[in-house]
């Protein structure tokens, strides 16, 4: 789903959110008594723009250094498969690697970062030297991603690359389909009673 | 403007309290908040324009705006990133403000006049007296009219029974838990949770009320959308879940003596010594987050109500008197969840229904206390909030760990196991740990000289459970597993929550050690605080803001009777 708003990001660094989100809710077919049902991966609804976003809208932008923890770690993932015994990491030409690997390959590669599994002197800043912020990204990756494909995101259709405060929801957010969520009520009717009253409290 | 007797910085949890409570009693407030305001009418489009300077009636409250603002939708309300309700300033196209973690997690807080209570699920237990008695300068006892005088102006109701609380209670008496009748919870037992709700709406079993109607209608709707902000309600006012933008707020409002100033970031305490008093508060210098202008602000007492992070921040960087409590023993209660997947065919017996709809009811509406431990609290959030604590959050990373017992499992879900449990989204609950979090000076907030915003420098946060808490939560999470189980559940699953997330955040500014029974700084004379940050321990693993309120009624007597 390429719109303007893409050119934004180097190409690179779309591949490897575009990966990320592929890793961790990739499209699947559902097969059920009435037949089989395509579900959308988090790509195809767009969470790897939100991902993006949400990355460039901290006090500090950092999806471009996501995107080469995200490259550095695939290198040390093949590095270890091959056993190769030297490897020289050339920012420019390992760009976007992370999107080439397989997905196991890629869980594998996020969870080296999550459990730093990797030298920290080499990252780049502000992640150099800095677990806790490394780690807490990592978390963000995962949070960002599933919060946004199972919330309202994808409804926001083309207004999704407006600010925050002009997105409109413009088509149904799909998602809501395959938890069976109904979206924003006004009232419930699931009323059971009163397991206590204020009135029946034991005198105290 | 006339010059305010007292000057309220942050209109959250504690401040909206004690700014009433001193209008009450004749004195002139002016309340200083961060964040925007929404539905009220100076600021028709809160994260747009600036809009107007401050308000002070409650005629500028406006029902229509704040239900366009708070629209329900998990992603605009809630994204922590660029939601309406994070912590950051007005305008959603700058980033939130920034802070400093030292361990994984972060700090969940919303700036604006009503504070984090906006999302709050409004659960209200007291303290257990065993974590008050003797560990607080302050009785038990002596709290007991100051949480009955808020209980009531809320007001706290027990909560009802929907299919989630049904099922909790259900699996809770299997286990062999019993029920506690009472506000004062001195042995353990479950119970519905006291929570700032009012009553559901008497007609909503009446099908002559469409459900729209009924969301115009005084009245709990059991619309299940606390955590996004509740919207359901005639007026601003009579919205039904009591966050305090909608109960202390219009209070105060009410009193003709307040004045409430959204979008100003307090970044100074002003000070002076006094021949007589020594040193004491006489001022703040503010900055306005639109246009970045700054001012200063004097009146005869200053009331920080910041919340547990800002407020020891504003100490640091206002260069206050040294006290080795400042910032120190900050708590969290070491939460976690734990949840549940059912089968329809274990449900229907229980529920007379295939699912249990987490997203029908309070947000949280059961809970089970356990003195000497803490407690555990139902919990159904929309399904974007829940995929993303429930199943993307954890400590134990995402490699499938050692099972926490037969049918359980640790740690984050992807890919399809993700999607299969998801599509189990209605026949699933969560329990939330929330643990009897032990004090400790290493847990802290600094600031860190070298890392500045533009309110100076920025707060740096250290929190490492004791081994205390660690035993406390383990016992916890096998109590929620057990009664999950016990009611049927297919499947457990521990998220595991890394110890830094910081939703009840507390006693970084303790009473007994930074401030005194009163609330007043040791140091600062006319310096009273009134938020989490003076709570003196975790009060036994109780929900905080009741407590807190509770001591801002409290502590605006004690204002009164010295000072005016
Ligand atoms: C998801 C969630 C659910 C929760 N549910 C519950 C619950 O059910 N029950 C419960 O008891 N607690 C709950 N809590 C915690 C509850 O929100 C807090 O206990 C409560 O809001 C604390 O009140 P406070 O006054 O300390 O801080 P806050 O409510 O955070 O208020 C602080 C206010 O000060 C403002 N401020 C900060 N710094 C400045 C400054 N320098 N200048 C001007 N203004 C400033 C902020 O913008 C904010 O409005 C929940 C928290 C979260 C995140
Ligand atoms: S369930 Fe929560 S959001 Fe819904 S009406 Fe009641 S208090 Fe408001």
């Amino acid at each position: 789903m390429p719109s303007s708003n893409s050119l934004r990001w180097p190409y690179t660094t779309q591949l490897n959110f575009m990966a990320i989100v592929d890793t961790l809710i990739p499209s699947s077919v559902g097969i059920f008594n009435s037949g089989w049902r395509l579900q959308y991966g988090g790509v195809e609804l767009s969470i790897w723009e939100y991902l993006l976003m949400s990355f460039d809208n901290l006090p500090t932008p950092l999806s471009n250094e996501v995107s080469q923890l995200l490259d550095l770690s695939a290198l040390y993932t093949k590095k270890e498969h091959y056993h190769s015994p030297f490897f020289i990491y050339n920012p420019h030409l390992c760009k976007g690697i992370f999107s080439k690997l397989s997905r196991k390959d890629r869980l594998t590669a996020i969870t080296r970062l999550d459990n730093l599994k990797i030298p920290l002197d080499i990252l780049p800043i502000p992640y150099k030297n800095n677990p806790a912020l490394l780690q807490i990204t990592i978390d963000s990756l995962y949070q960002l991603t599933v919060f946004g494909y199972y919330s309202e995101w994808y409804g926001y259709g083309y207004t999704r690359y407006n600010p925050p405060s002009f997105r409109y929801l413009c088509t149904y957010p799909v998602t809501w389909s395959y938890t069976g969520y109904p979206g924003p009520s006004f009232a419930y009717r699931d009323f059971r009673g009163f397991l206590l009253n204020k009135s029946n409290l034991k005198s105290e | 403007m006339k010059r305010p007797d007292v000057i309220v910085i942050g209109s959250g949890g504690g401040g909206a309290v004690i700014a009433k409570e001193l209008g009450e009693l004749g004195l002139n407030v002016l309340m200083l908040e961060a964040g925007p305001w929404y539905g009220n009418i100076n600021w028709p489009s809160p994260n747009i324009e600036k809009g107007g300077v401050c308000s002070s009636s409650p005629d500028d409250l406006d029902v229509n705006l704040f239900k366009e603002s708070y629209n329900k939708l998990e992603n605009n309300m809630n994204d922590l990133i660029a939601g309406k309700l994070r912590w950051g300033p007005a305008n959603r196209e700058h980033p939130p403000w920034n802070r400093s973690y030292q361990q994984r997690g972060f700090a969940w807080q919303i700036s604006g006049v009503g504070g984090t209570t906006q999302h709050y699920l409004a659960n209200s237990p007291r303290a257990f007296p065993s974590a008050i008695n003797g560990k607080w300068p302050l009785t038990y006892r002596e709290l007991i009219p100051f949480y009955e005088k808020v209980e009531d102006e809320l007001p706290v109701e027990f909560a009802p029974t929907t299919s989630k609380e049904e099922l909790f209670y259900f699996g809770a008496k299997k286990a062999g838990w019993k029920l506690i009748n009472t506000l004062n919870v001195v042995s353990p037992g479950f119970r519905p949770q006291p929570n700032a709700i009012f009553l559901p709406n008497a007609n909503l079993l009446n099908p002559a009320y469409s459900e729209k109607q009924l969301s115009w209608m005084e009245g709990c709707t059991l619309s299940g959308h606390c955590i996004n902000g509740c919207p359901h309600g005639p007026s601003v006012s009579k919205i039904a879940k009591r966050s305090t933008n909608v109960s202390y707020v219009p209070a105060a409002l009410n009193t003709g003596n307040v004045k409430i100033q959204p979008n100003t970031f307090s970044y100074q305490v002003v000070t002076e010594n006094d021949p007589k008093e020594g040193v004491r508060a006489i001022g703040v210098k503010v900055r306005n987050t639109w246009t970045g202008e700054r001012d200063e602000l004097s009146a005869d007492c200053i009331v920080v109500a910041a919340g547990a992070i800002e407020t020891p921040r504003l100490w640091l960087n206002s260069s206050l008197p040294y006290n080795r409590w400042i910032g120190r023993g900050l708590v969290n209660h070491n939460m976690d969840m734990v949840t549940g997947v059912f089968n329809e065919n274990e449900l229907f017996p229980i529920l007379g229904s295939n699912v249990i709809s987490p997203f029908v009811g309070h947000t949280s509406g059961a809970r089970l206390d356990y003195p000497g431990l803490g407690s555990i609290q139902i919990n159904g959030v929309s399904p974007g909030l829940m995929a993303s604590f429930t199943y993307a959050f954890s400590e134990s990373g995402t490699e499938k760990s050692p099972h926490t017992h037969t049918s359980g499992k640790q740690g984050r879900v992807t890919g399809e196991e993700l999607i299969e449990l998801m599509a189990d989204y209605q026949k699933s609950c969560s329990i939330l740990i929330v643990t009897d979090d032990e004090v400790d000076r290493k847990n802290r907030v600094s600031t860190l000289p070298a890392q500045l915003d533009e309110n100076g420098a920025i707060p740096s946060i250290h929190y490492t459970p004791t081994r205390m808490t660690q035993i406390k939560k383990r016992k916890l999470v096998k109590i929620a597993s057990d009664i999950l189980l016990q009611a049927g559940a297919r499947k457990v699953i521990h998220s595991n929550w890394p110890s830094g997330l910081m939703i009840h955040i507390m006693s970084t500014m303790r009473m007994g050690y930074v401030v005194d029974q009163n609330s007043e700084s040791y140091q600062v004379g006319r310096l009273f605080i009134a938020d989490n940050s003076i709570l003196t321990n975790g009060l036994g693993g109780a929900n905080p803001t009741l407590t807190t309120q509770a001591l801002a009624v409290r502590t605006a007597g004690k204002i009164y009777k010295k000072y005016f």
